[in-house]
């Protein structure tokens, strides 16, 4: 069970042509241990940058984040490395694949790095694409499978090692009403264990009481990123 | 992981091997031979005469009084002397090595198809000059400088009976003085000593009655002079080796280049899942690392295969002169202990330092700067 909080987050990108992209200003967030977070907007209002920047996959310019005692902003990369293994699972919105290796292994790449053995990382991985519909997936290639489904399996790599912490961009994007219900009922599954929740999704479909919520608005409209936060 | 990883790149392997390959394979094939001819004069070096002793006037050499073999023979420490002419000759359009010696116990002891010399007029040939004229024993044998004589085809070495006896033409003394219009003539004495007589027995060459002024090697000498020549030809190759080697590493890196993206995005997603900076480097090292072994062994079969089978063709002229550019047979070759390990050494230099250094820097970044 791991809270994470934020305070202060800006990101700005720096476009080829010398552009800067304001994508995050002055964004807080805070969800207890076991908590549920939805961060919510329009396209283009940085929620996927805000999810990266609290998974410590991008420095935030500006801003702090901590996950329980650790504030991972303030760490040296090998140590945010170290914690993201141990405590957090992300399941990327874009393709993020190794295309040449099968569903499960690709489910697995983490645990292979653990040094679990093969037969015990496909029976893991088999579990995880189990739960998401997609154990007669396993063997085929990400290219194979629809975006729907390649979604799910990022989801499936997020959660094979059991992290406290599970980031989810957009995990029920491109995915009919059943299927939605399938993976949301995943994320509920793994929040009833403990495991503190971030999805980030255009609405917060599904949100129950006690969820919480941050709505990111396009940076155009308030002349920076701008958030409100309800919970 | 690494295996599948390698596997699964098999383009980026693929093109990687063949740049190393073709750095690769003609300095091994090359250093290969040079090593070889190096071995094979040392050989005969060790069989040979401990002192080599020929005619000098005016710093070029001359021919010497054969008679003198008696009082060479007659220095103390001298325990046997051979009297041989060695001169070019053309025949057939071809230029032989002529060797005249002294009787049958002077005669090279290699393998040949047919007999050996029995007696004048008879002649052993090499396999260059037997299939230039298409000679085999028993045949007639003419030369142009005196088509009168006729000489018989006793026997022909084999290709592999040795670098030195490709072309040659072997005969007796006699018809080798009557050939070259010297009679009573050689060009050396091969002196055999006891052990520790040499500079001595040398000494005394040079101040016998008759002989003149003389030039004596002794083996050592001979040694180092073959050593240096090896020496020389073998740095020769290795200096235009390393401009092709050059060549080929910027195109190997220009194609690691092109796969930067791949293998940035691949880093930045290992990064991202938890993989530490080490376990990616260890997997890219490990990967790189069985694609330049893999890219080594290949080298070095393929070296093999060119110098073995495919008899050093269009390289064995590089390194003796005269030799047609697919000689009858392959030139003596060694693929030694270092010459291998120089080439997985190389290999695996080159590629993990291509693969490595740009990962590393990728890895020490946070995931999504490294694989976006």
């Amino acid at each position: 069970m791991i809270p994470v909080r934020a305070e202060g987050v800006e990101k700005v990108f720096r476009s080829r042509g010398g552009h800067r992209v304001t994508a995050l200003a002055g964004v807080g967030v805070e969800v207890p241990a076991g908590g549920f977070l939805f961060v919510t907007g329009p396209s283009g209002s940085g929620k996927t940058t805000l999810l990266h920047v609290l998974a410590g996959l991008l420095r935030p310019d500006r801003g702090e984040v901590w996950w329980g005692e650790d504030r991972i902003t303030g760490l040296p990369e090998p140590r945010v490395t170290r914690l993201r293994r141990r405590l957090a699972g992300f399941a990327f919105q874009r393709d993020r694949y190794l295309e040449r290796a099968r569903v499960w292994e690709n489910v697995t790449v983490l645990l292979a790095a653990q040094g679990v053995g093969r037969r015990q990382r496909r029976a893991r991985a088999l579990e995880q694409l189990g739960r998401l519909g997609l154990a007669d997936w396993a063997d085929h290639y990400p290219w194979e499978l629809s975006g729907g489904q390649r979604q799910r399996v990022a989801l499936a790599r997020a959660l094979v090692h059991g992290p406290g912490v599970l980031f989810a961009d957009e995990p029920a994007a491109q995915v009919d009403p059943d299927t939605a219900g399938l993976v949301e009922a995943v994320l509920r599954e793994e929040n009833a264990r403990g495991v503190t929740v971030v999805v980030a999704s255009h609405e917060a479909l599904g949100a129950k009481p006690g969820d919480r919520m941050i709505r990111l608005e396009p940076s155009g409209r308030r002349g920076g990123a701008a958030w409100r936060s309800s919970s | 992981m690494a295996l599948a990883d390698l596997a699964r790149h098999t383009f980026r392997t693929a093109v990687v091997g063949a740049c190393l390959a073709a750095a690769l394979v003609p300095y091994l094939a090359g250093l290969a031979m040079v090593r070889g001819l190096e071995r094979e004069a040392r050989v005969s070096l060790a069989a040979g005469a401990d002192l080599y002793v020929t005619g000098e006037a005016f710093g070029r050499t001359r021919p010497l009084d054969a008679a003198m073999a008696e009082a060479i023979r007659a220095v103390p420490g001298v325990e046997r002397v051979a009297a041989r002419i060695t001169g070019r000759a053309y025949v057939g359009g071809a230029l032989a090595l002529v060797l005249g010696v002294e009787g049958p116990a002077a005669w090279p002891a290699v393998p040949r198809a047919g007999r050996g010399i029995e007696g004048p007029g008879e002649v052993l040939v090499g396999a260059e000059i037997a299939r230039a004229l298409s000679l085999s024993p028993r045949d007639l044998l003419t030369f142009p400088r005196d088509p009168a004589e006729v000489f018989t085809v006793a026997g022909v070495f084999p290709p592999a009976a040795g670098l030195w006896s490709r072309d040659a033409v072997v005969m007796g003394l006699g018809d080798a003085q009557d050939l070259f219009g010297r009679p009573g003539q050689v060009t050396e004495f091969l002196v055999w000593v006891r052990p520790g007589f040499a500079d001595t027995v040398a000494s005394r060459i040079r101040a016998l009655n008759g002989i003149g002024s003389v030039r004596i090697q002794d083996r050592a000498l001979v040694g180092a002079l073959v050593e240096a020549g090896y020496g020389t030809s073998g740095g020769l190759f290795t200096a235009l080796f390393w401009a092709a080697f050059a060549c080929s590493v910027l195109a190997m890196w220009v194609v690691l280049g092109f796969s930067a993206g791949e293998r940035g995005r691949e880093v930045g997603l290992l990064k991202a899942l938890g993989w530490y900076t080490e376990e990616v480097l260890a997997l890219v090292a490990l990967e790189n690392g069985l694609s330049a072994l893999l890219a080594a062994s290949g080298s070095v079969v393929l070296a093999w295969l060119w110098v073995g089978p495919g008899r050093g063709a269009f390289l064995a002229p590089y390194f003796v002169r005269g030799l047609p550019p697919v000689p009858l047979a392959g030139l003596p070759y060694r693929f030694g202990p270092a010459l291998l390990l120089a080439a997985v050494v190389l290999s695996e230099t080159l590629v993990l330092t291509a693969a490595l250094v740009p990962t590393w820097r990728l890895a020490r970044r946070p995931p999504l700067e490294a694989g976006t």
